[in-house]
């Protein structure tokens, strides 16, 4: 009886959704986006997700902007800038007849407040401040040219100055509505105006259609006049429900449900790579027994990372060879092709650091010490696959493998400080290698491969300084190299930002960071085609 | 009863008839459909699903019965320490419903906190969080037999409350507490398998039932053949508890 | 007098509750702060004033008794993450939160009684049986497997493009209504099966008395009370921890914002949920209670 009334509700629905299905013929002109994380918090200059950035750069212009294919520095809400002699202060001039969504004509006192806004510590900013590196201050020449300060010369200001979350916000609503407040009530200039934001449920935004100021690579065109974004935290759901049409476009599709949508000639598949750090396995130097160089480089030889990507990344990936994934600015090519799996080696080199299987247990052992080493596994980016494959494909050179599964990066940073890891999977995103500061100059805030060498302090801090690209990239080089020589860390494969979308999509393309789509020229031909 | 306890032996025993080593990856042999040498197939790593499923009954049934011992020793004791006295019995009762009135799940996901995430500590949360709702059942049930009436006038006849809480109010606990101990341990072995699927349960890649289903059900589009038997067996598992307790004349 | 009583139980019942999350949180050291803070490469010392500028340096009776002060007052605090206020934040989500509790719970109980009552006694066309088989169904497969054969049996069945209300609303009220049947029939049906077993349904019986009215006028109404318990209780139990039901389908609610905060160590957020679950708990328990003094006036304590 009960499975009856069951059916007959789902007959009831069923027939609902298929009549409203029919009377939408014409192009979409409204599509739902499918997002993966929800942010606890979508203010840019206050909120640290990148996630929130895949909206919000849709709502925003940047005094600069990076051309995605160039990869350079291009006008955006400043039509010319220059930098002093001394590299300590950084003139903008810029773009006149901007409007922000609410009216409010964009003038220099707009850059002004939000930096003002982002500098406060009352706002506790957890990502814009830092990106300003060692910023001072600021000056307002007249209404459409301003200077910022900076107390030493900091190369990586250009680039964060492109990034959303130094987005230019109106300064009427800033006035507005409090530090908390104003993230329900964003106003930029940008071609999407804010419409919305319920935590948790959905972000939408609604075409600016008085947007002429966009930057030389934005398309004209005024394909979607609504975009709604929604919330897919669990993966396993994620092409589900862009198979169903719930969503037109679904960010981190999972490689295996990827491969199954390439046999799906409704669907098509966006493949961006990431620049920044490839995943990656950060080896602690201070806890025994990755404390010896060669166990170190043994672990780097006996992984086999082309079976890794081939199963667990369907070969969406390629491998990654160092800090460094290879479409980050200053790559060092000399590294492809560095501790390719070799066992012979893995194993020679546990010999020779004098390591034998005494007790004929299958691992190996040293002073009655086994060789066991501890991986602090976090739950994203498929890492705990990867991490049993690690410690299947380790087993076979005699090496135990202790996993450590951490819920949240929270408990992964705890387990971090009590130092009783060998490995833990950590990595970061950017285009500017400014990001390995962190990861590995002396008392870095994530060196968790706890190492300290001056020389590649020095070269590290210099390559922040220096402005020249040639004289950057040879010091990030040989920085790039001494981190390999001294195995500080296992490179699994370089980041792939997998995009679902339906077929009838055109112009989705993502900025030079490879996680922020450029929404503004899409469109949607005729409905599911 | 007994033919619960048979099946549970046997799931245990079948651990040994597992054909493959449950933890040996094969890269080149990921997602195989079930056939003459893995009958139940492979799993995304390329591990043989048979041997996963035999091994995670039995890692799935033991650490089940040691969450529900953990929930039903203590909480028995509770109940009996109140018994004997009105007002630790009212306080104790708030006690139980404000426990009862915080969500469960958050009190597992704060033990896990505390004690880091691990086999034995996803066990103590999933069984402590047992606890409020079993001290009621027993406290109700004592409540019943010191009510009936050769208890009440052994007690007026001034016997030892000790004498009278062994001799007689425990051995008349027993249906209650083998009824309401099994199905303890089978929402033990639900809530265990919904940490796993909110990704805070035991130990990463060992073979066990929760375990297996949610890494079965990330890939279960591409390879049903994953999570089905671990589906499968937790159902009818709980089921035939259910089945058995619902024939248990006391129970509500 | 018993209405002063009842109400002065559910005030301890909320401040215990209230408590022991306080303290149970705290067992654990960092917090929210600190967590996103390094997460971005913040140095030390502006982490250390973030946290005192939030109080959270103060010693933690001092903290314990800001926060009952601000209980007193109805304040919740406000959000270490996002600044925002806790009550706020409860109120935007409480909605969808709402919405599935209600339909499913509404759903599920007359679901739960047609079966109890299909299962207990016998219908014609093998009927108990279907209903006995969806009782112990819904009682044995955990929630979340249901949930997902749910989704994939809609995303096989239906065409593309009409499933974006079915799996956000739909689905989730079947899927909850379904489990909840479960627990209510197996009460209803047992409740029925003792009450048949009674002298006086026996006396009924033998009177001649039609079985239908039998059930009608005797057996329900026996049965009717911890039916009731158990709605209530499922109903609370909906408010405040579909956490798994609103992550398959993508809900904004109350028990995913419960889990972030809990992993995401902000503590006001998940204080404050509690102070709402323990407050529903309260209410529906006092008002069972109530019930039961209304249908069955014999009972008194």
């Amino acid at each position: 009886m009960r499975s009856a009334i069951v059916l007959l509700m789902f007959v009831f629905i069923a027939g609902c959704g298929a009549v409203e299905q029919t009377a939408t013929e014409p192009p979409l002109r409204r599509i739902v986006y499918g997002l993966t994380l929800q942010p606890s918090g979508i203010d840019p200059h206050i909120n640290a997700s990148s996630e929130l950035g895949i909206p919000l750069r849709q709502v925003y212009d940047t005094l600069i902007y990076r051309d995605p294919e160039t990869r350079e520095f291009t006008a955006g809400l400043a039509s010319t800038w220059s930098i002093a002699e001394d590299q300590l202060t950084y003139t903008f001039t810029l773009r006149q007849g901007v409007v922000f969504h609410d009216g409010t004509p964009f003038t220099a006192q707009a850059v002004a407040t939000t930096l003002d806004r982002i500098t406060n510590p009352d706002n506790g900013s957890q990502r814009a401040l830092f990106m300003l590196g060692p910023y001072e201050g600021y000056t307002v020449i007249d209404d459409f040219t301003i200077q910022i300060q900076l107390s030493e010369p900091y190369s990586p200001l250009l680039d964060s100055l492109s990034q959303v979350y130094l987005g230019i916000a109106s300064p009427k609503a800033l006035a507005e509505y409090s530090r908390d407040r104003y993230q329900f009530h964003q106003v930029g200039t940008g071609p999407f105006r804010f419409v919305e934001y319920i935590p948790g449920d959905r972000i939408v935004l609604r075409r600016n259609t008085d947007y002429r100021w966009g930057p030389v690579f934005y398309s004209d065109s005024d394909g979607i006049d609504e975009i709604e974004f929604r919330f897919y935290t669990d993966a396993a759901t994620r092409s589900l429900a862009l198979s169903n049409g719930e969503v037109q476009v679904m960010g981190e599709i999972p490689p295996l449900d990827a491969r199954t949508l390439t046999n799906n000639s409704a669907i098509q598949l966006k493949q961006t790579p990431i620049p920044g750090q490839p995943l990656q396995f950060l080896i602690n130097t201070q806890r025994f027994p990755t404390d010896n160089l060669a166990i170190r480089q043994a672990l780097l030889y006996a992984t086999n990372r082309d079976a890794i990507i081939d199963s667990i990344f369907q070969r969406f990936s390629s491998v990654a060879w160092g800090p460094l994934s290879a479409n980050t600015l200053y790559f060092n090519r000399q590294l492809v092709g560095t501790y390719e799996q070799n066992s012979a080696q893995a194993q020679t080199l546990l010999a020779s650091a004098g390591y034998t299987d005494s007790n004929n247990d299958g691992i190996l052992d040293i002073g009655g010490l086994d060789l066991e080493v501890t991986i602090i596994v976090p739950p994203w980016g498929s890492v705990p696959e990867v991490a049993q494959l690690l410690q299947d494909q380790w087993r076979t050179i005699g090496v135990r493998v202790r996993l450590d599964p951490v819920p949240t990066f929270n408990a992964l940073r705890e387990r971090v400080e009590s130092g009783e890891y060998n490995l833990v999977a950590y990595y970061t995103f950017g285009l500017d290698p400014v990001l390995l500061n962190q990861f590995f100059l002396t008392g870095g805030i994530t060196n968790w491969s706890r190492y300290s060498n001056s020389e590649l302090d020095r070269l590290l801090t210099e390559a922040t300084r220096q402005v020249e690209p040639a004289v950057r990239s040879s010091l990030y080089a040989q920085a790039q190299q001494i981190i390999m020589d001294a195995a500080l860390l296992l490179p699994i494969r370089d980041y792939v930002n997998i995009n679902g979308a339906i077929s009838g999509l055109r112009e989705f393309n993502f900025d030079a960071y490879g996680w922020f789509p450029i929404l503004n020229g899409m469109s949607v031909g005729a409905a599911g085609t | 009863m007994w033919r619960l306890l048979l099946i549970g032996v046997l799931i245990i025993c079948l651990a040994w008839a597992a054909p493959y080593d449950p933890l040996k990856t094969n890269t080149s042999n990921q997602l195989q459909a079930p056939s003459a040498a893995h009958p139940f197939g492979t799993d995304i790593l390329g591990r043989d699903v048979l041997s996963r499923f035999l091994h995670g009954g039995q890692q799935t049934l033991l650490s089940a019965s040691a969450a529900a011992l953990i929930a039903i020793i203590p909480s028995t004791g509770l109940a009996f320490v109140a018994a004997g006295d009105t007002r630790l019995q009212r306080i104790q009762l708030l006690i139980l419903q404000a426990l009862l009135a915080i969500p469960n799940l958050l009190l597992a996901l704060v033990i896990l906190t505390v004690l880091g995430r691990s086999e034995v500590s996803a066990t103590v949360a999933v069984g402590l969080g047992q606890i409020p709702v079993f001290t009621l059942v027993i406290r109700a049930a004592i409540l019943g037999v010191q009510s009936e009436g050769y208890i009440e006038s052994a007690r007026a006849a001034g016997a030892n409350p000790l004498w009278l809480a062994t001799r007689h109010v425990f051995p008349n606990l027993i249906p209650t507490l083998a009824t309401y101990g099994a199905v303890t341990f089978s929402y033990c072995l639900m809530n265990s398998a919904a940490l796993n699927f909110l990704g805070m349960g035991g130990e990463l890649g060992k073979p066990e039932w929760g375990v297996m289903l949610a890494e079965g059900r990330a890939v279960f589009r591409a390879a049903p053949w994953v999570a089905l038997p671990p589906g499968i067996a937790i159902t009818a598992l709980i089921w035939s508890i259910n089945r058995w307790a619902v024939a248990q004349r006391g129970f509500r | 007098m018993t209405v002063l009583m009842a109400a002065g139980r559910m005030i301890v019942i909320i401040w215990l509750a209230a408590t022991l999350t306080f303290f149970l949180l705290r067992l654990h050291p960092g917090d929210a702060v600190e967590a996103q803070l390094i997460q971005v490469g913040a140095a030390s010392d502006v982490i250390a004033e973030r946290r005192s500028q939030l109080g959270l340096l103060d010693p933690l009776w001092l903290q314990y008794l800001r926060f009952c002060a601000g209980l007193l007052q109805g304040n919740l605090g406000v959000s270490l993450i996002t600044g925002q206020l806790v009550s706020e934040m409860i109120i935007q989500r409480l909605p969808p939160t709402l919405e599935l509790a209600f339909s499913a719970g509404i759903l599920g109980s007359v679901l739960g009684v047609l079966g109890g009552v299909g299962a207990a006694v016998k219908l014609p066309y093998g009927l108990s049986w279907v209903a006995k088989i969806n009782l112990s169904l819904a009682l044995s497969v955990p929630i979340y497997w249901s949930g997902t054969m749910a989704l994939l049996a809609v995303s096989y069945a239906l065409p593309t493009g009409s499933g974006a209300e079915i799996s956000r609303f739909v689905l989730p009220v079947l899927v909850l209504a379904f489990h909840m049947s479960g627990a209510v029939g197996q009460m209803v049906s047992t409740n029925i099966r003792l009450a048949m077993d009674m002298d006086f349904v026996r006396t009924a019986h033998a009177k001649g008395l039609r079985p239908v009215i039998i059930l009608w006028r005797h057996v329900l109404r026996l049965g009717l009370l911890p039916t009731i318990t158990v709605i209530g209780l499922q109903i609370g139990f909906l408010l405040g921890g579909a956490v798994i039901i609103e992550s398959l389908f993508v809900r904004a609610g109350l028990g995913r914002l419960l889990l972030e905060s809990t992993l995401q160590q902000d503590y006001p957020v998940v204080q404050g949920i509690v102070v709402l679950a323990a407050a529903v708990y309260a209410v529906v328990l006092s008002t069972c209670e109530a019930l039961y003094r209304l249908i069955d006036p014999r009972i008194t304590r």
